[in-house]
């Protein structure tokens, strides 16, 4: 697994640049970080360029990481925002994490590349509080309209 | 006044806010000078099967736009996840899908033995793999008398509900509980088998299958049934993917994906078993393909029934909760885990995993973060239901309000699987 995860690695560097840090997992699935700015390019490429793509966006939520106290080798974050990717023909998932300062808690919508990331960013919003810039219609869609806070955040 | 409380002002604040406003989601009010029509469905309404609210704008009868509005059955699982030890949250699982029962466990627990290092041994493995396809058989069974009753028939409700009750005597008497186990544990199940438990599983083998004969003629073969569920709410298998579609809803699109044949797991790989397919990906194929699910699960039944291997029903690993009761009886150490590991918890090694399982509406998965401690950090549900609901506006554009009847049932979402 860890040479896919290479493999991949070099796949997406050798198309967008060297930003991009290889995480350890317990469960065998390739993790990278990928930067705030060069995260929608990468999510594109992987869905559309790279060789037996991932199309499909298993999942997309966030970890409020200002508790936690063992990161050892992963970047300084307040908040990750997670991208889970499943490729079917290789028959394999992906994590993209991007890490979000508390003070500019906010990423570009991946909606115009899988449409299903609608309500996932919406959710995101409503339990991080992490915006969503360019989403059509950021609207709490389990807290009441009128709820103040952000359930999840630690 | 206090946080709890309810005074007039704040109720009449709040069902404002509820108030649909079709502007705020960038729709109109009027084509060609005639008015729209807008319209809730829900959230309470029999065909929403739950508490789930669909704002509605009607051309006449003819559905132009769906916004569904989820939320009702939030519970704060998740948060739940960051309160609860890593074994006292099994009973939240049960309650995600209410109708998948064992099967939240299992996913759960394969996330947290990948955490914890722990290989379940085969007979719990088998045990699990066992009630997971019956807990299958009776999610599929509520969709079968909902989906009739959604089209129009009455009574078909009532005869799988009764057979539902057959399954539940022998979850009771295996796990003491009927829709809510909580039964599986970290390392492998709560308990052994009781005595009698193949006679029980074999009687429900021969029984079910000339039922599902029974209703294939009354259900299935009706050329209403038939008339309002094929060519309804289809779509291919690309925008299935696209979507973030699993399960039956893709299978019926006619890709053969099964995450118990691809990414096998609690020893799925030794099961003989075949992937029913659809193949236009309409309502009549998603339903055809979950009741040939089920007899494909009878079958997988069986061979757990034949083939189930001694040996123990936990694995020893130290982080196992609770260790097996025989060896807490005997030396004071695995009386300490036990005591730790029931009241305060295990501690989990600090780590990340996500397990994922083939759910019964769909792939069901949980991603777990550890800091180290008896509790989770963060606890992640990725629910199939979710995925699902969310390609309702696109399904039912242009069709009629019975149609969407119709694709709501078809589509077999559960709302505490949505909302968490």
């Amino acid at each position: 697994m860890i040479a896919t995860a290479a493999t991949i690695a070099q796949e997406i560097s050798g198309r967008l640049g060297p930003d991009v840090a290889l995480q350890n997992t317990l469960d065998s699935v390739p993790t990278f970080w990928v930067a705030k700015d060069r995260v929608f390019g990468v999510l594109r490429f992987l869905k559309e360029e790279i060789d037996q793509p991932y199309r499909m966006l298993y999942d997309l939520s966030a970890i409020d990481e200002r508790m936690k106290q063992h990161r050892d080798g992963q970047p300084a974050s307040d908040f990750t925002v997670i991208y889970h990717l499943l490729s079917l023909e290789r028959n394999e998932y992906l994590r993209i994490k991007v890490a979000i300062a508390e003070d500019r808690a906010s990423l570009p919508s991946i909606t115009p590349i899988w449409a299903s990331a609608n309500w996932y960013e919406r959710e995101v919003w409503d339990m991080f509080g992490i915006a969503f810039d360019g989403h059509p219609h950021l609207e709490r869609p389990l807290m009441p309209k009128s709820w103040v806070g952000h359930p999840l955040r630690k | 006044m206090g946080p709890y409380q309810l005074p007039p002002q704040k109720e009449i604040a709040e069902q404002e806010a509820l108030r649909f406003r079709p502007e705020e989601w960038g729709m109109s009010r009027e084509r060609d000078g005639s008015d729209f029509v807008f319209l809730n469905l829900g959230p309470q309404h029999p065909g929403t099967h739950g508490v789930l609210r669909l704002a509605l704008q009607l051309d006449g009868e003819e559905i132009v736009d769906v916004i569904p509005q989820i939320g009702f059955h939030h519970r704060g699982a998740e948060k739940m996840g960051e309160r609860q030890s890593w074994h006292t949250y099994i009973p939240y699982t049960d309650r995600v899908d209410y109708l998948g029962g064992v099967l939240n466990n299992l996913a759960y627990l394969t996330a947290v033995e990948k955490l914890a290092g722990i290989r379940v041994p085969a007979r719990a493995q088998v045990i699990r793999v066992m009630l997971a396809e019956l807990f299958r058989i009776i999610s599929h069974l509520v969709w079968y008398g909902t989906f009739a009753q959604d089209v129009g028939q009455m009574s078909p409700v009532f005869f799988t509900f009764n057979d539902r009750e057959r399954a539940f005597e022998i979850i009771e008497a295996i796990t003491g509980a009927r829709m809510h186990p909580a039964w599986f544990r970290i390392g492998g199940v709560a308990a052994d088998l009781p005595r009698g438990w193949e006679k029980m599983f074999r009687d429900f083998i021969q029984y079910l299958p000339p039922r599902l004969v029974e209703y294939d003629r009354t259900v299935m073969r009706n050329f209403i049934f038939k008339a309002r569920t094929k060519g309804i709410g289809s779509f291919t298998v690309d925008e299935a993917i696209d979507w973030g579609v699993t399960g039956p809803n893709l299978r019926a699109c006619g890709l053969g994906w099964d995450f118990r044949k691809r990414q096998p797991y609690s020893g799925y790989e030794q099961f003989e078993f075949e992937i029913p397919t659809g193949k236009s990906g309409d309502c009549f194929d998603r339903a055809e393909v979950r009741i040939e699910e089920m007899r494909q699960s009878l079958r997988i039944i069986e061979q757990c029934v034949n083939h189930m291997p001694e040996g123990p029903y936990k694995s020893d690993h130290p982080l196992t909760t609770p260790p097996i009761k025989d060896r807490t009886m005997h030396d004071i150490e695995t009386l300490i885990t036990h005591f730790l590991s029931v009241s305060w918890g295990p501690v989990m090694p600090v780590g990340e995993a996500l397990g994922a399982i083939e759910a019964a509406k769909g792939n069901n998965g949980y991603y777990l973060v550890s800091d180290g401690s008896t509790v989770s950090y963060r606890t992640r549900i990725r629910t199939p239901s979710f995925a699902h609901v969310q390609t309702l506006p696109a399904l039912s554009r242009g069709l009629m309000i019975p149609d969407l009847i119709v694709i709501l049932g078809s589509l077999d979402f559960v709302l505490a699987d949505i909302d968490r």
